[in-house]
């Protein structure tokens, strides 16, 4: 019956809860009293615990899903403001379309509600912060390359950076979210993130894409996200 | 994450693990048996609700895991004991002193069990 508590409560109070189980059957096996009317008291009694400490937890967790989700919409007041007092032309600029605001939505509320179920995994800081830098990370490439494309225009090559995070995901479910294997997910992201760039560069090279106009700004770029990759894998080395 | 301030009133459950971790740490048994006694069994609570409320005040920060050893008394087995923070003596106190003055706010208005009049 113990199975049917949380996780984390689970792992932690198992072991004391079964010593005081035993330490009250002994104790009414000692005063010669029945076992069932006090079994059954207790099965009742653990049955309510199990529940009120399943709905703390998703309680908790939908509350942190709703804040995420109303952080979310207050942020994009921010464009929504802009929009509605500009001039400007549909899809340019700061005049966003519809679609715009609900992709914005779902890429800010999808960073933030990954954080959340993700994070509580681990319990240290420093897995809360490896994740929360992977995560920023994936979040910059996603929105840069759908703003303004990391090389050239947005779409063509700058697909393969999905790839990255293809990576990143698959790791993550090898690992189980595990520290030691979330590192290595990560330094993989990392090498994937400058493999895109030598990628492109051949094919540049190879006139089968147009060569990118600024080699330099596009190379910066991507060691900057492979080293939020590597800060996070070291992170996450550290996180036990 | 422990709160840095004493958070009032306590329930019932919260006040007995911190009286009954007041004066020495206990294992999961021991306070369950010393919160009966403190209580004249009045109050009793199962596994259940102990390590309900032993597990929100650990998060709460009113009390700690401490070192696993055994109880002499009972078993050989090691046992997870419980030792009251720094706030939650900090705590307790201030409950305890919430209860002082409803009792002097009670006996100024001469509504004390022995003595209850109106207005007399």
């Amino acid at each position: 019956m113990l199975r049917l508590f949380p996780k984390s409560y689970r792992e932690r109070f198992r072991e004391p809860m079964a010593q005081t189980f035993h330490d009250l059957l002994r104790e009414r096996a000692n005063q010669g009293r029945g076992l069932i009317g006090f079994t059954l008291r207790i099965f009742v009694e653990t049955f309510a615990a199990i529940i009120t400490e399943r709905v703390a937890v998703i309680s908790l967790r939908n509350k942190n899903l709703v804040r995420i989700a109303v952080g979310t919409a207050l942020f994009l007041g921010i464009p929504l403001v802009l929009t509605l007092q500009g001039d400007g032309v549909d899809g340019q600029g700061w005049h966003w379309t519809p679609f715009d605001f609900v992709w914005a939505f779902v890429v800010i509320f999808g960073t933030g509600a990954t954080y959340e179920l993700i994070s509580r995994k681990g319990g240290t800081t420093a897995y809360r912060a490896a994740v929360a830098v992977a995560l920023v990370g994936s979040f910059l490439i996603v929105w840069i390359n759908a703003a303004a494309g990391i090389i050239g225009e947005p779409g063509g090559v700058n697909l393969m950076y999905f790839g990255v995070l293809a990576v990143g995901i698959v790791g993550a479910r090898i690992a189980r979210l595990q520290p030691q294997g979330m590192a290595r997910a990560l330094f993989a992201m990392a090498a994937a993130q400058m493999g895109v760039l030598i990628i492109a560069l051949v094919l540049a090279s190879a006139g089968v894409i147009q060569q990118p106009s600024n080699v330099v700004r596009i190379f910066i770029l991507n060691a900057v996200f492979a080293t939020l990759f590597c800060v996070s894998a070291l992170l996450f080395r550290r996180a036990r | 994450m422990a709160k840095s301030k004493p958070h009032t009133p306590l329930t019932p459950a919260v006040l007995h693990i911190l009286l009954a971790l007041a004066t020495e740490e206990r294992h999961g048994y021991g306070i369950m048996k010393q919160v009966e006694s403190d209580s004249q069994s009045k109050t009793k609570m199962g596994p259940g609700t102990l390590y309900g409320s032993i597990s929100r005040m650990i998060e709460a920060g009113l009390i700690r895991e401490s070192d696993k050893k055994i109880d002499p008394e009972m078993d050989d087995e090691r046992r997870v004991y419980y030792k009251i923070t720094g706030l939650g003596q900090t705590t307790l106190a201030a409950e305890l002193q919430r209860y002082r003055d409803i009792i002097a706010l009670a006996k100024q208005k001469r509504l004390s069990p022995n003595a209850f009049s109106y207005g007399q």
